[in-house]
């Protein structure tokens, strides 16, 4: 019981300090498996899985804020479960493994639910804006964590608390195959719109041949991101340089005379 | 450094012009470190898919607004002002944005601090994911769990180091930054080089989302269709042979990543045409994935 409130209070922690302060990156499998096997009292397996899916999930970030495979319970989960299941390490490893990745792929559907449902505060926080009471906008932004807490302590607490193997895996038979594959390709596309978004607010009709380069050298030339950013830098300095100057020139010579 | 604009300063070319004029409601070293702590501690606990980091801008820039706009009207504006929908990257890009906010709204130009939130949040967001995510974060975490798969407990602490101080004086740095360079584009606004800077932000973040669209979104068909393909037999004659070809190779010699691409733009045409609701964009993205993946016409990736 004590273990499985500490695990749920870790995993609280662990989103907190990515949407947070960002003191140790929570959402990267492998400090919060170093820590879950800590709190377990088996380090080198809370090591194991969480480098694991550490490697497994290299390069998954949230952009924009797509929904991305829970590893933090993911690791915490897998931790825990491979620490009870009898065996040698070897076993325990690949158990806690399993487990591990099912509950970071059967929960994800959870976490559009923990952004989503913070939308209800923001209505509020615009009246509280509108009168000016800063004590309620202040007490609404903090409490607007309780949906992303709850969308991972509840699931992690369940699954510590009644600590046994068969748990995870009953939840992952019990779930529709359809409904996981539909959800699988939802929080693959939902990224779409952040973008779509970003979009609306850049002068794309002015500029969408900017767009087409980075598709074309993504798509087609096979650049990494990487490339196509500092290939970007350097179209953009090219670009506002060979730009005819407009006001800009005439401004500079008469000084500081250029109030309109 | 971050001190409020010293009047010795030769006259500022901005602020007569200014409808609202410079504040002379001096911002603290103490009021900009209450701002920055706000930001710190909690930027992103409130987000949501409606107006993402707007909640955590505007709760950062209470202690500002509160000193610039005695005036409890002219506050509950400022508020309502910064509550508007913001994202950008977190750790690159949130503390420039918000120190660069400062400066424009100390300079009473309440417009131009709308303006440049909006211009910078979308570039900075492509460029801070891209340095904080695939660049410095995939070297870090590779190295830690690689000694952390070899039972090396100083895999995790290697990296939890490495997150901890550089992350904490990039953001310190970029809040300063921000706020000292805001002061000058303030006063060089009538010389273009805000106009300058926005226009190459603008192009630079362009340029990486049109990379960035095609990798991030996931979708590709898993549909086949039949091809009766006339196969001569070894021995003589001939026999038609039914042959099944995926739609998606089809798909990827016209254009590759063309239903990442499409799913996008038709989003953006339905919030751009329609003006429609984010929120409806993001149910809608929901009832197709939910729909076309349960079907399991389509797919995030192809069954290797």
């Amino acid at each position: 019981m004590l273990i499985a409130l500490a695990l749920t209070l870790w995993a609280v922690v662990c989103i907190y300090d990515m949407l947070g302060p960002t003191l140790f990156y929570g959402t990267r499998p492998m400090v919060v498996g170093t820590v879950a096997g800590l709190i377990v009292g088996d380090l080198t397996l809370g090591m194991a899985v969480g480098g694991t899916l550490e490697l497994t999930a290299l390069g998954i970030y949230t952009y924009g804020g797509a929904s991305t495979p829970d590893y933090i319970t993911g690791a915490i989960v897998g931790t825990a479960l491979g620490h009870v299941t009898p065996g040698d390490p070897g076993h325990q490893l690949a158990i806690g493994l399993t487990l591990g990745v099912a509950a970071s792929l059967v929960l994800t559907p959870l976490d559009p639910i923990g952004r989503f449902l913070p939308t209800f505060w923001i209505h509020r926080a615009d009246r509280a804006a509108m009168a000016g009471r800063t004590r309620e906008l202040s007490v609404l932004h903090w409490t607007a964590f309780l949906p992303w807490a709850a969308v991972r302590a509840v699931p992690t607490f369940l699954a510590t608390y009644f600590l046994n193997t068969s748990a995870v895996s009953a939840i992952e038979r019990s779930v529709p195959n359809w409904f996981t594959n539909g959800m699988t390709l939802v929080g693959a596309i939902l990224p779409a719109v952040g973008f779509a978004m970003l979009l609306k607010l850049l002068p794309v009709r002015r500029y969408w041949y900017m767009l087409l380069l980075g598709y074309v050298l993504f798509a087609f030339m096979k650049v990494t991101l990487v490339g196509v950013t500092l290939f970007g830098l350097a179209v953009a300095v090219i670009f506002v340089t060979l730009k005819p100057p407009t006001a800009d020139r005439l401004t500079r010579t008469e000084g500081s005379s250029d109030n309109v | 450094m971050s001190e409020p604009a010293d009047t010795s300063e030769p006259a500022d070319p901005v602020g007569p012009a200014d409808p609202v004029g410079p504040s002379d409601l001096a911002i603290t070293r103490q009021v900009l470190r209450r701002v920055f702590w706000r930001y710190f501690w909690s930027f992103q606990v409130s987000w949501n898919y409606e107006r993402m980091q707007a909640l955590g801008f505007c709760y950062s820039m209470v202690p500002v607004l509160r000193v610039l706009h005695p005036d409890r009207a002219a506050f509950a504006d400022s508020l309502r002002r910064h509550l508007s929908f913001f994202n950008t990257s977190p750790i690159v890009g949130g503390p420039l944005i918000l120190g660069t906010t400062i400066a424009m709204e100390e300079a009473g130009s309440t417009t131009s601090a709308d303006s440049v939130k909006v211009a910078m949040m979308a570039p900075m967001a492509g460029i801070g994911d891209t340095i904080t995510f695939a660049l410095y974060n995939s070297i870090i975490f590779s190295i830690g769990a690689g000694w952390a798969l070899q039972g090396n407990v100083m895999g995790p602490i290697f990296t939890v180091l490495f997150v901890l101080i550089p992350y904490f004086v990039v953001r310190w740095w970029q809040f300063g930054f921000g706020y000292r360079q805001g002061k000058n584009m303030v006063a060089r606004l009538a010389s273009g080089a805000l106009e300058k800077l926005n226009e190459g932000a603008t192009i630079l973040g362009l340029i990486v989302m049109g990379g960035f669209i095609p990798q991030i979104v996931k979708i590709v068909t898993t549909l086949t269709y039949q091809q009766n393909i006339t196969a001569v037999k070894p021995g003589g004659g001939s026999t038609v042979v039914t042959q099944k070809v995926p739609v998606q190779k089809q798909l990827d010699a016209i254009l590759p990543y063309l239903l990442p691409v499409a799913i996008t733009a038709f989003i953006y045409f339905l919030l751009r045409r329609f003006n429609l609701h984010p929120i409806w964009a993001i149910v809608i993205v929901f009832a197709i994935g939910l729909a076309l993946g349960g079907l399991g016409w389509f797919a995030k990736a192809l069954p290797t």
